[in-house]
């Protein structure tokens, strides 16, 4: 699987403020990537950085394992920071200047209208589409040439739920049939959850994890919720076990957080040989919300 | 570089500044065709020679009209990408900014041209509306061609506004400068001094007999062309070190 981005111990300073400190990634082909991150952590100006709007202050970006040309942004689509185009212009005519600037056939542009249900829109003007049209235009103008690597920031502010669905769809099918690279950034994480093949967490700058979505979200402490006849009795015998974390009785139930690498198991045996009787034994399924809870709270993943 | 070009002049599709420049073109010789009819209808003066309304022109033209004018349209053609955002949107694109700002560059100087074009042809209807006399052909052509060498040197001296409009990303500086300017021009009208401020320089050519030939015309030439080519240098030095965002 070929390499499209390399980011070699990257930092980024504004005077006294660092926003990116030492990082240091690979993207391969055909993978969806969620950036993750509170405001602040860096992940726009990372995203910046990529495409070249900001430049490093230290450390190198190789795309398509060469440092940043012009000319590569021919394999980019981008879109950072909201929707811009000309106000003055019709959805049509903002297009034709991308794709006049691009070399591409007036068929590549109405392709682009269609896949973002906008070809009836196009002859409007921009400054009177609503929120969900621009954005909808700024995807277009992303995708329209065919990249190999999408660049994009929350590209579903503004959408509509089928619009979203529709984006979901979109981003599968560019992976799978296009073999595109996409890097996504969003705020909305049950989306993230749902498209990113592998997730990038930023924090105060730093990249603090980066791997697959399932082996991070697996990695995630365990807690469960136990239904117990004697849950005090439970309660206390699981004192000082080294296995729980947190522990907390609300009526017959006993929820119970284990520590990294203890097979539920050994808590249920170790209850059973004092005669406790389990009635039923629930796994909290984590989310990349809960993911996200947790790395807010600095609790070690 | 002809498809950047197209693409700045597809960008002022119903933008305000094609009729606003339209406007400005058209302001000074009907201001003057107003003054030429009040001569001679109120104040009974009579018609006016052809070269002394053409010179009438220049004045307000060259010296105390375009300064703004062209300050309205340097800030407009290179600080809308910054102002309206567009400028992520443009170098999301393989554009090089040398390509980017070097079509921008090229735009101005021909909307320049059309702007001083648009004037003189009126201001040779006004004139010739107003009854002028003593109208030659080779006063139109001389008159001209100091014309054009005027508004080329002033468009030229304007590329301080654009850099400064570079520096600020916004219209407010240029238009600050571009007032300073006229109230300079006003104080140095008729003082020695004038042939050394590049602003006021190219107006003083379209009333010399002999270009360059003395000491005063000729150091104000190369001043002139020294300020623009520090403006155009200076602009493109600053906008390609600099991140775009």
């Amino acid at each position: 699987m070929q390499t499209i981005i390399q980011v070699q111990n990257i930092r980024k300073t504004y005077q006294n403020h660092v926003a990116l400190k030492q990082c240091s990634f690979e993207l391969k082909e055909g993978k969806i990537y969620g950036l993750l991150g509170r405001n602040g952590a860096g992940k726009t100006t990372l995203l910046n950085i990529l495409c070249n709007y900001k430049k490093a202050s230290s450390g190198e970006v190789l795309l398509f394992g060469k440092p940043f040309q012009r000319d590569l942004l021919k394999d980019i689509g981008v879109m950072i920071e909201g929707p811009a185009f000309y106000g003055s212009l019709s959805g049509q005519e903002n297009l034709d200047i991308i794709r006049q600037v691009r070399k591409l056939p007036k068929e590549d542009l109405l392709n682009a209208l269609k896949t973002v249900d906008l070809l009836e829109a196009k002859d409007k003007l921009y400054k009177h589409y609503s929120l969900g049209m621009r954005q909808k235009l700024y995807i277009a103008q992303a995708i329209m040439h065919k990249p190999k690597l999408l660049i994009l920031d929350e590209p579903i502010n503004g959408l509509d739920p089928i619009g979203i669905a529709h984006l979901r769809r979109l981003f599968h099918k560019l992976t799978k049939e296009e073999n595109t690279t996409i890097i996504l950034s969003s705020h909305l994480l049950k989306e993230l959850e749902q498209v990113a093949d592998e997730l990038l967490i930023l924090k105060d700058g730093r990249l603090i994890k980066k791997g697959e979505k399932h082996t991070i979200m697996q990695n995630m402490e365990q807690t469960y919720d136990l239904q117990v006849d004697e849950p005090k009795k439970a309660y206390r015998l699981l004192q000082n076990t080294g296995y729980i974390k947190k522990r907390t009785i609300t009526g017959t139930s006993l929820q119970l957080t284990l520590e990294k690498d203890t097979p539920i198991s050994h808590v249920l045996s170790l209850l059973l040989k004092q005669d406790i009787l389990i009635h039923q034994v629930d796994r909290k399924n984590h989310d990349l919300e809960d993911l996200f809870h947790a790395l807010l709270k600095e609790v070690v993943l | 570089m002809k498809t950047l070009v197209k693409i700045e002049l597809l960008k002022l599709k119903r933008s305000t500044l094609v009729p606003l420049s339209l406007v400005g073109a058209l302001t000074p010789p009907l201001l003057i065709l107003v003054g030429l009819l009040k001569a001679n209808y109120i104040d009974q003066v009579g018609p006016m020679n052809f070269e002394a309304i053409m010179q009438e022109g220049n004045l307000y033209t060259i010296l105390l009209f375009y300064p703004i004018l062209y300050s309205i349209l340097a800030a407009f053609l290179f600080t809308r990408d910054y102002t309206e955002q567009t400028i992520k949107t443009m170098f999301s694109l393989p554009i090089h900014k040398k390509h980017y700002l070097h079509a921008k560059f090229l735009l101005y100087f021909l909307w320049t041209l059309g702007i001083g074009m648009l004037s003189y042809i009126t201001m040779v209807v006004v004139a010739l509306i107003s009854g002028a006399f003593a109208v030659q052909i080779n006063i139109l052509l001389s008159q001209l061609i100091y014309y054009l060498i005027s508004n080329l040197l002033l468009s030229l001296s304007f590329t301080t506004i654009i850099l400064s409009a570079l520096l600020s990303k916004n219209i407010y500086v240029p238009l600050l400068l571009a007032a300073s300017i006229c109230l300079i021009n006003i104080f140095l009208s008729n003082e020695p001094l004038a042939y050394y401020f590049p602003f006021s320089y190219p107006y003083l050519i379209t009333r010399t007999k002999d270009l360059f030939f003395t000491r005063p015309e000729l150091l104000g030439f190369l001043f002139t062309i020294i300020t623009g080519l520090s403006g155009y240098l200076l602009s493109l030095h600053i906008f390609q070190s600099r991140d775009i965002l």
